[in-house]
């Protein structure tokens, strides 16, 4: 795979774009505008981005299922269109929710089906499925059809079957949407194992929690581009000069003569009498909390902003409307 | 690629298919009701003439169109990876789709075979069809020779099922009813313009359905195997169209993302 020794990273993607045909009288819909990533062996990478950010398509264009319009994609090297074949086995891909498992078919003889396409014969399928199902705690379901699986066995079902062919990058898209908070938990644990082990996770999610809590690294994606990649610790310390002052029982003439101090961005009202007030440069919060204090408000916090308010500091406020 | 694994965990996949669809009491009290009834009706058709020739010609075209009508159902079963948000996975999988597609759908043949067999024996002395059990047992292999050419034809129609969703329902049912008036089912194929006859003689169908009247009328084995190979070569041409159609659904939903993911 290395020809001067350098391992090539687990993807790499340069310039990617992929414009999806509109049809007749209408306009064209750019998926993936110049989208430029990397990702290193080892490394749990997170894709965040609202609906219609071009996530899916990344992860498409990855999965050789579809082909860019322009830029180039690799995977270890790879590339995704001249090496699709190639590509192919290295990859693992793994979906959330119900769909991409036989449900009729026994957790047993859905990983053996994959085996096979996966270039596995008989014997070592046989050995690979039980060795996966006993990884993700299923042994005691291997015979069981599917269909009887709750949605938490079935997602583990789901990263065995991703697992099967031994693969160096795993594509998780979205993979703990609608599990439960124990279930949710233990994929994680199981994600975690995979880093461990040396493969390269791409994790879409829209849980920021989860994203904050796996990744390494996470890309915020909107439109089809880039918008930031970061740690995701990095990226909290981005905002945090605009630090967050969190109060309660202020009135509301306080709370608007806070509003007119130097350096408050917004003051934002989370209940009655309670405010968050965002700043916008350093040293802003200090003249806050006197203000506060001063007026003899005693429940008064600050906190550096979540990974869910960088998200919406970087989305901006177009909430759930999705782009055309 | 190991075809043979991917070819015994395909089969496997089919039989749960099967099992889905049938289990022993609706495939009894249910689709061979249902089966029996419809060749009933169109034998019945020649005893209202009068004419017991009509009749047991009604009754074989009728019985054995049971195989080919139940092999054609591949062009439904092919799409049911897309239902089961399976087919952006085999897309993606080393071994690519076309093989699984191509195979996943085989019960149909066995289903077919068994379906056409029980109707005509069951049928043949109700409607004066003399048939020992020699004649019995070659017309089985050759139903099964029938269901199994056609299952090409099936397969064909899936491709384009694939293709072209909106329409999934359309290809099948135009080449079944294409297949029944041209390929002597109900009419010989001696009624229609040399161009028809002609056109006919592309379907396994025509050549299988007349093996087995042949082996029922005492033909030579010669002339009855003449007729088998006919319908393994058109069946080739079939194959070989879906296989081309198959892969050309797979490069064309590469370029224009017609597979998502989850379908």
């Amino acid at each position: 795979m290395t020809i001067t020794g350098i391992d090539p990273p687990a993807v790499e993607v340069s310039g990617l774009t992929r414009v999806f045909s509109g049809g007749r009288g209408k306009a064209d819909h750019r998926a993936l505008d110049a989208f430029d990533l990397t990702v290193t062996p080892g490394e749990v990478h997170g894709l965040l981005g609202p609906n219609g950010a071009g996530k899916t398509t990344l992860c498409k264009i990855l999965s050789t299922v579809l082909l860019p319009t322009s830029g180039t994609a690799r995977v270890l090297g790879l590339d995704v269109v001249a090496d699709a074949k190639r590509v192919r086995p290295l990859l693992g891909i793994v979906f959330g929710g119900e769909r991409g498992l036989y449900a009729r078919m026994t957790a047993g003889q859905n990983l053996r089906f994959w085996a096979a396409l996966y270039g596995l014969g008989r014997r070592a399928g046989r050995a690979r499925a039980a060795e996966l199902l006993d990884r993700v705690g299923l042994s005691a379901r291997a015979d069981n059809r599917v269909e009887t699986f709750s949605r938490g066995m079935k997602q583990r079902l789901h990263l065995a079957r991703g697992m099967i062919g031994d693969p160096r990058v795993l594509i998780l898209d979205e993979p703990t949407v609608g599990m439960d908070p124990v279930s949710a938990h233990e994929f994680r644990e199981l994600v975690e194992e995979l880093r461990a082990e040396g493969r390269a996770v791409l994790l879409t999610t829209h849980d920021m929690a989860e994203a904050e809590a796996l990744c390494d690294r996470v890309s915020f994606i909107d439109g089809g581009r880039l918008l930031r990649c970061e740690d995701p610790r990095v990226l909290g310390e981005l905002l945090s000069r605009h630090e967050r002052v969190r109060a309660t029982g202020v009135p509301e003439a306080l709370a608007d003569r806070i509003a007119e101090l130097r350096g408050v961005e917004a003051v934002r009202r989370t209940g009655p009498g309670a405010i968050l007030v965002e700043t916008d440069r350093d040293g802003a919060a200090l003249p806050v909390l006197r203000m506060l204090v001063e007026a003899g408000t005693t429940d008064v916090s600050t906190a550096p902003p979540t990974l869910e308010e960088v998200y919406m500091h970087l989305i901006g406020d177009r909430g759930m409307a999705v782009r055309s | 690629m190991n075809a043979a694994a991917v070819l015994r965990q395909t089969a496997w996949s089919g039989w749960t298919d099967l099992r889905s669809v049938y289990t022993p009491t609706n495939w009894a009290f249910g689709w061979m009701v249902r089966v029996l009834c419809q060749v009933v009706f169109y034998s019945m058709l020649g005893t209202l003439l009068g004419d017991p020739e009509r009749t047991r010609f009604l009754l074989v075209g009728a019985a054995v169109f049971i195989a080919v009508n139940e092999t054609m159902m591949t062009s439904a079963s092919t799409t049911w990876e897309r239902s089961s948000g399976t087919l952006s996975l085999l897309a993606a999988a080393p071994a690519g789709m076309v093989l699984v597609l191509a195979a996943r759908s085989w019960f149909w043949i066995a289903s077919g075979t068994v379906s056409a067999s029980v109707a005509l024996v069951v049928l043949a002395p109700v409607f004066g069809l003399d048939l020992g059990v020699a004649e019995a047992l070659t017309a089985v292999v050759l139903i099964f020779a029938t269901a199994l050419t056609n299952y090409a034809v099936g397969l064909c129609c899936g491709s384009l099922s694939l293709r072209f969703h909106q329409l999934r329902n359309v290809f099948a049912n135009i080449t079944l009813l294409t297949m029944t008036a041209f390929c002597g089912v109900m009419v010989p194929t001696s009624y229609w313009p040399k161009g028809l006859q002609w056109f006919a003689e592309l379907f396994p169908a025509a050549h299988g359905l007349r093996a087995v009247r042949l082996a029922l009328a005492g033909a030579d084995a010669g002339a009855v195997l003449a007729q088998v190979g006919w319908a393994f070569a058109t069946a080739a041409g079939w194959l070989a169209l879906a296989s081309l159609s198959l892969w050309w659904f797979h490069a064309d939903a590469r370029r224009t993302g017609s597979i998502d993911f989850g379908d």
